[in-house]
C-alpha cells in the first residue's frame, strides 16, 4: 500500500510525503503505482520554485521552506491531493491518504 | 529548475525479482497398507510399508530391515488392535 502523508500548519503545506508499493500489480503492470507515480513527479516539474524534495524507489518526501510554497506551487499541489484523494477513493486497497493540520 | 523524470513504476512493488531456495520435494514414498484384511496373500507378500512401527508384526509376519511387514506363511490378513491404541498384524493360515 501506498502512504501519502500532507501536513499543514496554518492551512499551508509544510510536509508531504509519499512512501510504500501500491502492490496491485506486477512490476512493469501496476496501475496505482503508475498513476502516483505520474502525478507527483509531474507535479513538481511544474513548480516555480526549488525545494527539498526527495525522489527514490518507493519513496517522495517535499519539506516545505518555512515561509511555505510559493502561491503558485500551492496550488499545484492542491490538484496533487485532489487527484490522490480521487485515486484513494477508487483504490482504498492500494493508497491511503492522510491530510494533517 | 530541476526536471524530475516520470517513472511510472517507481511506487511498484519489486515482485517477481526475488528468487528462493526453496521448491524442492522428494517424490512420494507410497507408504501404508499394500492389502486389505480378510485378503489371502502368499509368504512374502508385503502387507504394509510405514516408517517405524506404525503397525507392529503380528502372527506369523516379520518386520523388513525398512520396517515394512511382510507374510511368512501363506494365508488371509487380519489387521489387529494391540491394547488401547496399538495396531499389528498377522496372517493365519487358511
Amino acid at each position: 500500500m501506498i502512504r501519502v502523508l500532507a501536513i499543514y500548519q496554518k492551512g499551508k503545506l509544510v510536509s508531504f510525503e509519499v512512501k510504500g508499493h501500491a502492490g496491485s500489480g506486477e512490476e512493469g503492470h501496476d496501475l496505482v503505482c503508475a498513476a502516483i507515480s505520474g502525478i507527483v513527479p509531474g507535479a513538481f516539474n511544474a513548480f516555480l520554485q526549488e525545494y527539498d524534495i526527495e525522489v527514490l524507489s518507493g519513496y517522495i518526501k517535499l519539506v516545505a521552506p518555512s515561509s511555505g510554497l510559493q502561491a503558485h506551487d500551492e496550488i499545484v499541489m492542491e490538484c496533487v491531493m485532489a487527484q490522490i484523494s480521487a485515486i484513494a477513493e477508487s483504490y482504498p486497497r492500494y493508497v491511503k491518504l492522510t491530510r494533517k493540520e | 529548475m530541476k526536471k524530475y523524470s516520470v517513472n511510472l513504476q517507481l511506487f511498484a512493488s519489486k515482485k517477481g525479482v526475488s528468487s528462493t531456495r526453496n521448491g524442492r520435494d522428494s517424490a512420494g514414498r507410497r507408504l501404508g497398507a499394500k492389502v486389505g484384511d480378510g485378503q489371502f496373500v502368499t509368504a512374502g507378500s508385503i502387507l504394509y510399508r510405514q516408517r517405524g512401527t506404525r503397525i507392529k508384526p503380528g502372527e506369523n509376519t516379520k518386520k523388513g530391515g525398512d520396517d515394512s511387514i511382510f507374510a511368512l506363511i501363506d494365508g488371509i490378513v487380519r489387521f489387529e488392535r494391540v491394547g488401547k491404541s496399538g495396531k499389528r498384524v498377522s496372517v493365519y493360515a487358511k
